[in-house]
């Protein structure tokens, strides 16, 4: 700059600040060892809460919460170590009256962020729900792919005796439309803070049910035992109302035994879609803002986008891919399928024909350069065949979501169709060769 | 790369962050704060640099990061109890100092980033983890903008 010599907006760095830093630098790695240890119960608590986990049979432990073992469930050893290392640890706390927000790492990985945290109720006399509410990635309003179910009652209901702050972990899964341009992922994240109102009560049909084998029957009893310890009755079994909403009504706060306020997820009854706590049983005390920034720079090399392909015929259908980014972790998938008959006027019949288990549909999976299918890491979170209406009104098979990652880059993507069973389980060895379509992959970078 | 190495690494540019931090955070205290913390990540992360030669501009990045992510924990945390005020330091030329926080943070650092530390685009753009085209378009901004506001302090 020819006017202006900008070393003179600058102040010489005082003494004081390089005093900091020393001293900064001498207690570094003291410092950062106690930063990189996880905050642990107290032991009573931890076996009390590992009763509770495998009670209700959760996959993954939440008080040594890790985001790749959130992530991958118990592969991680596939896990590339770039991609480990490039997992970041953030730190970044809240607090407010008794409770502490942690949020603990990130990841972005080309297509998906991830964001991991612990929750600390200090005070466990006056137990609490913390829900994420919302959030914003770099200022737009984030969706949530797979949200930790860990939401529940904190301490539940086994540990309100116990006088230790309780911690739990989560977190959340999302996707990100398009790579940042700023190489960074500003994430806002809303917590709310809410108490039970009514009296709690525990309601589960899993509590009251004795176990034929002999140790899952012990971890129930000591989890019954627990709860009556803490002076919280528990609601005799009721087939018609296995989740208590009578005394719902009556003004109890109604929880499981683990101290979740809503059936379990997958529960047929509710189809694992309610929302969380039944009206008027919580009230909000507060409500917590984080915020942090993820790093997208390291994303970069791991994310296969494929080039455009053009629209083609398959086995009734015509099928247009929109996007395929294949990631470690995630392989995202947005495909149109048109019955060649043309699109369906009615919602309701082209999901009965092409939807619902036991129909066919086309299926997907990726194959390396010798026609090897490749093997994929697992990943929660696999979209389905759903209608989307089109600008006439009419609907077509949308395909959007994501399949398991892919470590190495596949050269093709084979399309086969086949029943979508109840159980999930397709094998293409039993598809015949001719209903199958093999498309090469390029890629834009 | 072992402690020794790495202090030394660190102080030898100690002068450097110290003027990053100005041009991210008005207050001294958070200054010290963000480069605190930028130290404990660094150290953290270390294993995670490939190339030792690229050390001084990824601490950079990293204390870049840690100003905003404190800039912005501020401004939210508005009832945070926050310790007093250290003394700010006088720079030589207050008036270009206070016409250079008047610019956009977005063209202020890499303005600084280029100007005062001699950083080249490229480098920048690793730092602030965008296109080195960008980076270019932003630094001509900054220099137009910041005329303009000189210009209007006269």
């Amino acid at each position: 700059m020819k006017e202006f010599d900008l070393k003179g907006a600058y102040p010489e760095t005082p003494e004081h600040f390089i005093a900091h830093a020393r001293h900064a630098l001498a207690g570094l790695e003291e410092t950062a060892r106690r930063k990189s240890i996880p905050r642990k119960p107290a032991v009573s608590l931890t076996f009390a809460l590992a009763a509770i986990l495998l009670f209700a049979g959760i996959a993954f432990a939440t008080v040594q919460f890790g985001l790749l073992d959130y992530l991958l469930g118990s592969q991680p050893a596939k896990v590339p170590s770039d991609l480990l290392d490039s997992v970041q640890p953030l730190h970044v706390n809240q607090s407010s009256g008794d409770i502490d927000i942690t949020l603990t790492g990130g990841l972005y990985d080309g297509k998906r962020g991830s964001l991991s945290w612990e929750i600390t109720n200090r005070n466990p006399a006056q137990p609490v729900l913390v829900e994420l509410k919302s959030f914003t990635i770099n200022r737009d309003r984030g969706e949530a792919d797979s949200l930790s179910t860990n939401e529940r009652l904190m301490p539940p209901p086994a540990a309100l005796a116990d006088p230790s702050p309780y911690t739990l972990g989560g977190g959340m899964v999302f996707d990100v439309d398009s790579p940042p341009e700023s190489g960074t992922l500003d994430i806002f994240a809303t917590f709310v803070v809410s108490r039970p109102v009514g009296e709690l009560l525990v309601a589960d049909p899993d509590i009251n049910r004795e176990n034929a084998d002999k140790e899952s029957e012990a971890r129930r009893v000591a989890l019954k035992k627990s709860i009556e310890d803490a002076g919280i009755s528990i609601a005799a079994y009721d087939p018609l109302d296995p989740f208590g909403e009578a005394w719902a009504e009556k003004g109890h706060t109604v929880v499981t035994s683990s101290g979740k306020v809503f059936p379990n997820p997958g529960s047929r009854r509710y189809g694992g879609h309610v929302s969380l706590s039944r009206p008027g049983q919580f009230e909000r005390i507060d409500t917590i803002y984080l915020e942090c920034t993820l790093d997208a720079s390291f994303a970069e090399q791991y994310a296969y986008r494929a080039a455009p392909v053009e629209p083609f015929a398959f086995n009734g259908y015509q099928i247009e891919v929109n996007e395929i980014t294949i990631t470690p972790l995630s392989t995202f998938i947005d495909m149109f399928a048109t019955p060649e008959s043309g699109p369906y006027a009615s919602y309701e019949a082209l999901v009965e024909l092409y939807v619902n288990p036991g129909k066919e549909a086309p299926y997907i999976k990726f194959a390396d350069a010798k026609g090897n299918i490749v093997e994929a890491l697992r990943l929660r979170g696999v979209g389905a065949w759903a209608a989307q209406q089109i600008e006439s009104g009419q609907y077509i098979l949308r395909r959007r979501g994501t399949l398991p990652g892919l470590v190495e880059k596949p050269a093709y993507a084979v399309l086969f169709r086949t029943p979508a069973s109840s159980n999930g389980v397709r094998n293409i060895s039993d598809v015949p060769t001719a209903e199958i379509k093999v498309l090469p992959l390029a890629y834009t970078d | 790369m072992d402690k020794q190495s790495f202090d030394a690494r660190v102080m030898a540019q100690i002068h450097r962050l110290h003027r990053i931090a100005c041009t991210i955070l008005p207050r001294e205290q958070d200054r010290e704060d963000a480069v605190q913390e930028a130290f404990i990540r660094a150290w953290l992360n270390l294993h995670t640099l490939r190339d030792d030669a690229f050390f001084e501009t990824w601490l950079c990045r990293i204390v870049i990061n840690e100003c905003k992510n404190l800039r912005r924990r501020r401004a939210r945390a508005q009832t945070a109890a926050l310790a007093a005020d250290l003394p700010a330091p006088e720079p030589p030329d207050p008036v270009l100092a206070a016409a250079l926080r008047r610019l956009d943070e977005k063209y202020r650092v890499p303005l600084m980033l280029h100007h005062v530390e001699g950083y080249r685009q490229e480098e920048i753009a690793k730092m602030l983890c965008l296109p080195a085209g960008t980076v270019g378009w932003h630094i001509h901004r900054a220099k137009k903008e910041l005329a303009a506001i000189m210009e209007e302090a006269k």
